[in-house]
């Protein structure tokens, strides 16, 4: 059964999962297999596919209401007599009613608990701004003691749970609806946190992305690649904390052109992570964040969003073109050296 | 009666004590939440030395009864407390608010032996207490959960969250008590956001609500057994005593109780003490208890 | 343009600096040269009406001066005259795209094509002017002009420093005319550079070292061009030649071997689009066809 708002979860192909659905599914693993894992949500149990979880499970799971500061709470105390706890809610409420929970009790006592939170970004679309989350990683980011992970797709949010499950401290893994489409098609391609994964290699610009922007780079670096016979790097830039510094000074040093692409505000997100390192790495580099240009968004479906914001293989083809006509200092001087 | 003569002298003699520690704490540290610690104090004494289930030495024990202070600005209370009952030694106060010391105004449970949660911004605790009560059902582990609160934290919506939690998941093993003094930075809590009729919307919560003077140790050590029996379960591993509704206690309190010129005074929630006004409190502290019966 | 015209200044802008290879690394050029100050002028007719009538003398500049920016007609047509003053200082070689002021030895063609021919390793005799008062150094001139031509395919020197010469001239030239070729505004080099992001197409001969090590680059940019000395560091390159020897590139760059037949035995690696390698390629054989 289908409903096209995304407010339950529904099946996108019944061959291939959808992230929510493999996050229910790896939780529901990994606690057959660790006594300490509980799962816990804010009244959003189908929506965030914890059902699965929640079905295997029941004396594990937790539903605490529509009360998401109480469930940060609970999350920590829960983690601090023994249990490994996953919180899931919509990324707007884990990450902002709950914010001072999970700075104050969750990541200033560095205790092992997992946000996952689903529906960030825009891919709430019809939902409209209050259920959209623009914001989360610029937040997250600012908590010291935090990890934070954007999955591709639900291969890799799978990878990410089971990695979670080897940080000892709080890690806040953002995820979509679940309409995502696939982009990895087996989970042994070598995903460790904090090490970004090269996707598509190329020389004469870099484009680091996460979460859907991922598929969208790539088709966009094909495109590019047939149409304007460029070779475009792609990053899958899962991990936003800890940023892969190593992966973008090579960016910077073998393209000198990087673009990023992320579903949030390009305040505060993978864009200004990445420019963090390219300033403070003292090098030249043409620089451009594709991601929503601090506005709230329309309500649209996301992939109507997205083709609007410029974050569609499309959108991400246009903003290369631009980039690669920016102009560096050293380019006056063109007499040949003899 | 919950306690003996023997054990009533005892305690009074604690809480005698530890009012002359937090009034030394706050004259070398250069300022505490006084009035607030004083009014929490007679709470802390009987929990950690009579009814928490708890062993200095084992700090980590898993077994251990939980305690969280979520009035967290009590923490000049607090750890004198903890350092009479055995976690640390007293005189590693003398560093209370000093650069890099684990001891200031809010308890860090990093690196203060004996402490449960880090608390400080109200309503933080209890939601923690919570957790902590739902995860010893998941472990199995029969522990206790004991949650001080203000007053006028309560006004603080996430508190009524953890209680609807509490009181759905029939957490009889969370305790929470309130420190009722009446009083806030800004006022009296009537004044600012009136709380009352308080047992009232606590017992419209789901909870089994005690009211009781919160500087009578008897008086407090029956609502605390009352609660601890609501919590044991019978041979057939269902909750007695409430019929599965989890224990709150309003101990109703003086703030700055002790000292004569703090007692209900709001200027007092937070304050220094020089030379002069520690001769005065302590001499006050004596006559606190001299008034006491029965304990000569 | 016409092809002579382009092959002389191909020859002026990218063969004669490279001139400067023997007079650093060979020891007896070094030495010959080394208490040098002089001029020497290359010179030749083409045959275009000077403005204002008759050629002018040999030696004197020619009416108007330096020649033209590229591709665009001097004022009233083609120069009458075209050449390349060679400014020898105590061992510095400056080349410039111009006929000297007053230089000390000028050789003089009839005609473009004569001195593309000399150029190109075969015979022509110029007109000298100033051999008589400085035979020294026209002797000089002639023994640097001939080292010149140890870049022709024809010869193969077996001695490592004559080798290690001529694969660093070659590589030397070669960047230099692609450059100079596109500069010259050749439609077809034209098109290919135009499109072109930021690229750097490396010759490297391993192991490199700053010091003695043969590598090249040419930079591409959006119909613009760059000859480079050295590693480029700035970003990685788009096609890389990496040679495994001064052997290995001389069998390659004297097409002993087919380029693939390199790649298999090792002489070579290309790192990089295969597609552009292979355009790279083609433009370099036009251009080894123009000047040798």
């Amino acid at each position: 059964m289908s409903d096209g708002t995304g407010t339950t979860w529904t099946c996108y192909d019944a061959a291939t999962m959808t992230a929510r659905e493999i996050y229910g599914r790896v939780l529901a693993e990994l606690s057959d297999t660790d006594p300490r894992v509980v799962g816990l949500t804010a009244d959003l149990s189908k929506s965030t596919a914890i059902v699965n979880f929640e079905r295997e499970h029941p004396d594990r799971f937790f539903n605490m209401g529509i009360a998401e500061q109480n469930l940060m709470g609970v999350a920590a105390g829960m983690a601090k007599v023994g249990l490994i706890p996953f919180a899931s809610t919509f990324a707007a409420f884990a990450s902002m009613r709950a914010a001072e929970q999970v700075r104050t009790d969750i990541c200033y006592q560095n205790l092992p608990v997992k946000i996952i939170a689903t529906h960030s970004g825009v891919s709430f679309g019809a939902a409209g701004t209050t259920h959209h989350c623009t914001e989360d990683l610029a937040i997250m980011r600012s908590f010291a003691n935090m990890t934070v992970i954007v999955p591709a797709d639900g291969t890799e949010t799978a990878n990410a749970v089971r990695a979670a499950m080897d940080i000892p401290g709080p890690v806040y893994i953002r995820i979509g609806r679940g309409f995502e489409p696939p982009f990895y098609d087996r989970e042994d391609y070598g995903f460790a946190v904090g090490k970004a994964h090269k996707v598509h290699d190329g020389t004469d610009l870099t484009v680091i992305a996460c979460g859907i922007g991922v598929l969208q780079a790539v088709e966009a670096a094909r495109l590019l690649k047939e149409q304007d016979g460029l070779s475009v790097r792609v990053l899958n830039m899962h991990t936003i904390k800890p940023i892969d510094r190593e992966a973008i000074l090579s960016a910077i040093t073998e393209t000198r052109r990087i673009l990023t692409v992320e579903e949030h505000n390009t305040l505060g997100g993978l864009g200004s992570a990445v420019a963090d390192v390219i300033a403070e790495s003292g090098k030249g580099c043409a620089f451009a964040k594709a991601g929503f240009p601090d506005v709230y968004s329309e309500v649209g479906y996301p992939e109507d969003l997205y083709a609007h914001y410029g974050l569609d293989a499309n959108g991400i083809a246009d903003r290369v073109r631009k980039l690669l006509k920016v102009e560096f200092e050293e380019d006056e001087e063109w007499e040949d050296e003899v | 009666m919950p306690l003996s003569t023997e054990e009533r002298k005892e305690l009074y003699g604690r809480a005698k004590g530890l009012r002359k520690d937090i009034v030394t704490v706050t004259s070398e540290s250069g300022g505490a939440h006084i009035g607030g610690g004083l009014s929490a104090l007679d709470i802390l004494v009987l929990l950690y030395f009579k009814y928490l289930n708890i062993d200095p030495e084992n700090p980590s024990w898993e077994e251990r009864d939980r305690f969280v202070l979520s009035k967290g600005h009590a923490a000049i209370a607090y750890v004198p407390v903890l350092a009479r009952r055995g976690y640390f030694s007293f005189d590693e106060l003398k560093t209370f608010n000093k650069f890099g010391s684990p001891f200031g105004m809010h308890p860090d449970s990093r690196r203060i032996r004996g402490c449960d949660a880090s608390t400080g911004s109200l309503g933080h605790g209890l939601p923690m207490a919570v957790g902590m009560a739902l995860g010893a059902r998941v472990l199995g582990k029969s522990f206790r959960t004991f949650c001080l609160l203000g007053d006028g934290e309560c006004n603080e919506g996430v508190v009524w969250e953890a209680l609807m939690a509490a009181a759905h998941y029939k957490l009889t093993r969370l305790v929470p008590i309130i420190d009722r003094n009446g009083l806030m930075i800004d006022g009296p809590t009537e004044t600012v956001m009136s709380l009352e009729p308080l047992e009232e919307k606590l017992a419209a919560f789901g909870f089994d609500v005690l009211s009781v003077d919160g500087h009578d140790l008897d008086a407090v050590g029956g609502a605390i057994e009352h609660a601890i029996a609501a919590g044991d379960p019978s041979a057939a591993g269902e909750t007695v005593g409430s019929g599965g509704k989890p224990v709150c206690i309003v101990a109703n309190t003086t703030k700055g109780k002790g000292i004569d010129f703090m007692e209900g005074e709001v200027p007092w929630h937070y304050g220094s003490i020089d030379a002069e006004l520690r001769i005065k409190a302590l001499e006050s502290i004596d006559r606190m208890y001299e008034a006491i019966g029965g304990l000569a | 343009m016409d092809s002579e015209l382009l092959t002389a200044r191909l020859f002026f802008r990218a063969a004669f600096p490279v001139m400067k290879v023997p007079l650093r690394d060979d020891p007896s050029m070094r030495t010959a040269w080394e208490s040098v100050t002089a001029t020497v002028q290359f010179s030749a007719d083409t045959g275009a009406p000077a403005a204002g009538g008759a050629p002018p003398a040999e030696g004197a500049p020619a009416a108007g001066g330096a020649p033209p920016a590229e591709g665009a007609p001097a004022a009233g047509g083609a120069p009458a005259r075209i050449g390349a003053c060679l400014r020898f200082d105590q061992g510095e070689l400056t080349v410039s795209e111009q006929l000297c002021d007053a230089p000390d030895l000028t050789l003089h063609f009839k005609s473009v094509a004569a001195m593309n021919a000399l150029l190109r390793g075969g015979v022509a005799l110029p007109r000298f002017r100033g051999a008589l008062k400085h035979p020294l150094l026209l002797v000089k001139t002639l023994k640097l002009l001939m080292a010149l031509t140890l870049m022709l395919p024809r010869n193969r020197p077996k001695d490592p420093l004559r080798q290690y010469l001529k694969v660093k001239m070659s590589l030397y030239m070669i960047t230099t005319a692609l450059s100079v070729y596109n500069k010259l505004g050749d439609p077809v080099m034209s098109a290919w550079t135009k499109p072109q992001p930021d690229r750097i197409y490396q010759f490297t001969v391993e192991p490199w070292e700053p010091e003695n090590g043969i590598a090249v680059f040419l930079r591409v940019k959006g119909g613009r061009t760059k000859a480079g000395r050295g590693v480029y560091t700035r970003r990685r390159p788009f096609v890389h030649f990496r040679f495994s020897s001064v052997e290995g590139a001389m069998k390659v760059l004297l097409k002993e071997v087919a380029f693939v037949e390199g790649v298999e035995k090792g002489y070579v690696a290309i790192d990089g689009s295969p597609e552009y390698s292979a355009q790279l390629n083609d433009f370099m054989a036009i251009l080894q066809g123009l000047l040798t």
